[in-house]
């Protein structure tokens, strides 16, 4: 067993993270009786805990562990994810979507963003079943790539041991289901509020610990200019472009930043935090909480993939040597550079309780995917969508509800222990095609009053199609043996462009175009009601 | 645009040892912080009010 899983630090953090997820789950049990209180927390968080609750779905432990390997490998540039994260993924979010979103949200009686699109294009046939489906499916997806995060550091923790991956990702589900079966949303977003201090806490110390480690600033500039100069890598011939930006792998970061920032707008999972908001004044006030939040963790997140480079002029080699030592996969040795840098150069104390920290945030990471998912497939593509007719109540789909929490978790936990290659591509992947069904129709329907059912359908069609096929056709980092992509050679990993920066390039103009050319227009009364309703809060 | 402008630019200047890829973020955010605070604080407090 390795020396941090030796230290009392680590158990303890994990069992009382454990402990205190069990009590959630049974706090939050009184609180939540129907449909409604499962799904969006009975529509009454206040700021504070919805600008956490928005961080904590925002960032999974995967960015503090997958992500620095990126500024690493590619570049400090990859600190200016920071400024779309912020700006756009937060600040625009918040200012342009919140208030509308719970606004409408509340006059239509949507708890999930399926039934809020439907309800605003008056569909009842193929909007709601189509756009469940499909966020059930990718939201699955997408919680596998959160769960593989967690084999990362499995592999640090548990070195040899040959079923600790295993019977960690089950423990993980099972821990999952007991509090989020019980306590819904409620349990959900409180233990968002300790996930989102625990990343704050450890990607702050792990940024100024590391500074102060490697020297100090210039120092560890020095160290990374050096080990860039000498370690292979796509800027081995030109170290000084690391610091640089634009450099000649700026495309990666350019798709990340895009895919981060604007991906927060369609996915169902962040979007219907704002329908858990009490009132006008907790979407204000959550927001600038979760502009300071969002800042210090994007930033230090980043950034701590150049302060582990900079810990040693000769960290590339390092790394490698550690990786082998540990028994883990060398080509995937830039997704270990956070627990390198914290096993080799931090306090044994400090590295277990982070470790044991994202370790046990990863296990609340999926929840928000889990509720999402759920309640996409019972009540959108079922109970509202397929089994429209058959007037099943809410009582039988919040049964059913927390039936396939289990179901998804089991399926997901599946797809994990065959542990598709990489990790933050799938994510990314499976954001974009979320997003390629529901941003557009979601983001007009707040503003616009000419969009139409048909439109938002065929459109959201169009591009999840595109997102699929320009995965499969071009994606340049496909294992090895499948025969993928089925055009090599049109892009490399650092000229890729990503498949959400497509899809949305096509279903925008293609709204449009259908709206203005369908000739079956929204009901007019209709639209002024629910926008006189909207605007009547939101101070605009 | 003028900010990613800015970026480009202030990230070629010749730091003599500090690079200036952290300092546009370093920046960026207290201001975007301080845009959003004055935001609330004109439309909560002193500003148009419901």
């Amino acid at each position: 067993m390795y020396a941090v899983t030796d230290t009392i630090w680590f158990w303890l953090v994990m069992v009382l993270y454990l402990a205190m997820l069990m009590i959630f789950g049974y706090v939050s049990r009184k609180k939540t009786k129907t449909i409604t209180d499962w799904m969006v927390a009975s529509r009454g968080i206040g700021p504070v805990l919805l600008a956490l609750s928005y961080g904590a779905t925002y960032f999974s432990a995967v960015l503090i562990i997958g992500s620095p390997g990126n500024t690493w490998n590619l570049g400090e540039q990859w600190l200016y994810i920071t400024f779309t994260n912020l700006i756009f993924g937060t600040f625009v979010a918040f200012l342009m979507l919140g208030n509308r979103s719970r606004r409408m949200s509340q006059k239509l009686g949507a708890i999930t963003l399926p039934e809020l699109i439907a309800e605003r294009y008056q569909d009842k046939s193929y909007i709601r079943q189509t756009s469940g489906l499909i966020l059930g499916v990718f939201l699955t997806i997408y919680l596998v790539s959160v769960y593989i995060g967690m084999s990362v550091l499995l592999t640090v923790l548990f070195p040899g041991f040959e079923f600790a991956f295993q019977i960690a990702v089950i423990l993980c589900g099972v821990v999952t289901v007991s509090y989020l079966v019980i306590g819904g949303s409620h349990g959900a977003i409180l233990s968002d509020v300790v996930e989102s201090m625990i990343m704050l806490v450890a990607v702050v110390g792990l940024v100024i610990g590391g500074i102060a480690i490697a020297g100090g600033l210039a120092q560890m500039n020095a160290n990374i200019a050096a080990d860039v100069a000498t370690a292979p890598g796509p800027l081995h011939a030109t170290p000084e472009l690391w610091f640089l930006f634009p450099n000649t792998v700026s495309m990666p970061m350019i798709g990340m930043a895009m895919v981060t920032a604007f991906g927060t707008w369609g996915s169902p999972q962040m979007s219907t935090r704002f329908f858990t908001a009490k009132s006008r004044k907790s979407i204000r006030y959550g927001m600038l909480i979760a502009c300071v939040w969002v800042f210090v963790v994007s930033f230090c997140a980043w950034f701590s993939g150049a302060v582990a480079r900079g810990l040693s002029p000769n960290s590339s080699a390092e790394l490698a040597s550690w990786v082998t030592s540990i028994g883990a996969p060398s080509a995937k040795a830039i997704e270990y550079v956070i627990p390198w840098a914290l096993v080799n150069y931090f306090p044994i104390w400090f590295a277990a309780i982070f470790l044991a920290g994202v370790l046990a945030a990863s296990l609340t990471t999926g929840e928000k995917l889990i509720i999402v998912a759920s309640g996409s497939i019972t009540r959108d593509f079922w109970q509202k969508g397929i089994m429209r007719h058959k007037n099943i109540s809410d009582e039988k789909t919040l049964t059913w509800t927390r039936i396939f929490v289990v179901i998804i978790i089991v399926a997901a936990i599946l797809l994990t222990l065959t542990r598709p290659a990489f990790i933050l591509d799938l994510c990314m992947w499976a954001w974009s095609c979320l997003n390629a069904f529901t941003l557009v129709p979601y983001v007009s329907g707040l503003y616009w009053k000419g969009g139409t059912k048909r439109a938002a359908f065929i459109s959201g069609i169009i591009a999840l199609v595109v997102s699929i096929l320009w995965f499969f056709l071009f994606y340049p980092k496909w294992t090895a043996g499948m025969g993928l992509p089925l055009f090599p050679g049109v892009f490399t990993a650092t000229t890729y462009i990503h498949e959400f920066i497509i899809s949305q390039a096509v279903a925008i103009p293609a709204f449009f175009i259908i709206s203005y050319f369908d000739k079956n227009k929204p009901d007019k009364a209709f639209l002024e009601d629910l926008y006189k309703y909207v605007k009547e809060d939101t101070n605009d | 645009m003028s900010l990613l402008l800015s970026m480009v630019l202030l990230s070629y200047v010749d730091t003599g040892g500090f690079d200036l890829s952290i300092w546009p973020t370093l920046i960026c955010g207290p201001v975007v912080i301080a845009i959003v605070l004055i935001y609330l604080l004109w439309t909560e407090w002193l500003g148009k009010k419901k």
